[in-house]
């Protein structure tokens, strides 16, 4: 294990060592682009929301596997908290090696347009990479050919309850059904039109926030739900009370998730918050100004990468050399790290917080970035 | 193609070469580097092929080439949306729904 720096905060080299049975986790994993939560509830039993990395080796059963954890018997709940790439990528093959997990959704992927778009975009697999919607495709069909049923989630609706656990969507709401089966049309292909990848849709309200309470220990998991769908979760009296002491800030530290009153009514007092970086060509999750804006409400923000500008793979100095002189400029996200919170069920603690690979403190990633 | 941004666009790269079957890498990709009759494939979604490798002419002489060619994917058709809406008929009704 690693060493424990001035703000008492442990760092490690070795994230191997599984939690014990009393103890909760919600590990924050992203590797650069895209995001996974792992949580264990206690008893050896495990939740998985969202799932990145390699779409045939998740970074969620990666990890687990580094614990001796078998997801086929451990884990019990998998959540796609919304079907872009960054979030979903390896679902499927997370969703069939979790094989006595109930699978949960947004209630509005199961719309019939939703349904019929990626069918139609997805179903002959023409390219030999996945999607977003590939990976919801090769969940639905699975579910299908087993005769199993997924779990919807809408707001307030509690999807699963095992011991002292109970885990409530927050979101989507009901009224931001009919504005996606709109916008979801417009991605309908049409007939004639050459085959596509599924645009991703913004701003994304149809994110499942999650509410995790396992004991006295209360966690709000933000998705990618952007400030519309927050302001319904503030104005529902129907919500789960209290108020979380960590959080997983929404839409990668972007000003577009950030609610101020959802720091101050759903968060205690300096919550643990963690974020996974976000980039796509010139744009990069969070700005400076985001980062600062977060650790003005807490100062125990961590993010999993300091950054993702890591080194394309090496290849053939001619190529090489090729690339270079055509302007064109490769970037290869980080390998995955992790944030680590642990905490006892049954005693009143501070969160033991440990940051695996390239994980840091909020104010480590600002200087990076900045 | 995932964004298009000012005189360049980005893409999701799978290194085919390598034997790849995910994307692994970003390019951030200026619009000179595309032919024009391309051009009008410029689109978020649209698929591509990166070559870069050594081409020889009739006289012999070798020259290093970089060339990105824009996939022509089939065209979805009526059967396709017609399956689309049966299977999504069907999944609701798997999922009792």
């Amino acid at each position: 294990m690693g060493t424990r720096d001035k703000t008492g905060i442990q760092s490690v080299t070795d994230g191997a060592k599984p939690p014990k049975d009393d103890e909760f986790e919600l590990t924050l994993l992203g590797p650069g682009y895209g995001e996974s939560v792992v949580m264990h509830i206690g008893g050896g039993s495990w939740v998985l929301v969202d799932s990145c990395g390699r779409a045939d080796a998740p970074a969620a059963l990666d990890y687990l596997g580094e614990l001796g954890v078998d997801p086929a018997e451990a884990v019990k709940l998998v959540v796609a908290s919304h079907w872009h790439d960054d979030h979903v990528r390896g679902m499927a093959a997370m969703a069939s090696a979790c094989r006595t997990a109930t699978f949960c959704c947004a209630s509005v992927l199961c719309t019939e347009e939703f349904l019929a778009a990626v069918h139609a975009l997805e179903h002959r697999h023409f390219a030999a990479f996945g999607s977003g919607a590939r990976e919801i495709y090769d969940v639905f069909s699975k579910l299908r050919s087993e005769g199993s049923l997924p779990t919807l989630a809408s707001a307030n609706r509690r999807l699963f309850s095992k011991g002292a656990c109970h885990i409530w969507a927050l979101s989507p709401a009901d009224d931001t059904f009919l504005s996606f089966v709109r916008a979801i049309g417009g991605l309908l292909p049409k007939a004639g039109q050459a085959e596509t990848r599924i645009r991703s849709l913004s701003p994304n309200e149809v994110a499942v926030v999650l509410w995790v309470e396992v004991g006295d220990i209360m966690v709000l998991l933000g998705s990618d739900l952007e400030r519309r769908g927050w302001a319904k979760i503030l104005q529902d009296d129907a919500r789960p009370t209290g108020t979380a002491s960590a959080f997983k800030v929404p839409h990668h530290g972007a000003a577009s998730g950030d609610a101020p009153e959802v720091w101050q009514r759903m968060l205690d007092v300096d919550p643990a918050s963690v974020l996974t970086p976000w980039r796509r060509g010139n744009r990069m999750l969070p700005t400076s100004r985001d980062v600062q804006r977060i650790l003005a409400r807490t100062p125990n923000a961590y993010a999993t990468a300091t950054t993702d500008a890591v080194r394309p793979a090496r290849r053939d100095s001619t190529v090489e050399r090729t690339i270079r002189e055509s302007g064109i400029r490769l970037r290869r996200p980080s390998a995955p790290s992790a944030v680590r919170l642990r905490r006892p069920i049954a005693a009143q603690t501070q969160w033991q917080v440990e940051l695996l690979g390239t994980a840091c403190h909020l104010r480590e990633y600002e200087q990076v970035a900045s | 193609m995932t964004e298009i941004d000012g005189a360049e666009f980005v893409a999701a790269l799978v290194d085919l070469t390598a034997g790849s079957s995910h994307e692994e890498e970003e390019a951030i990709i200026p619009f000179t580097e595309i032919a024009d009759d391309d051009a009008a494939a410029l689109r978020v979604g649209a698929i591509f092929r990166w070559v870069i490798g050594y081409e020889r002419s009739r006289s012999g002489t070798k020259r290093r080439v970089s060339q990105i060619v824009f996939r022509d994917l089939p065209r979805i058709t009526e059967r396709d949306l017609k399956q689309g809406r049966e299977w999504a008929r069907e999944t609701r009704r798997a999922f009792n729904l």
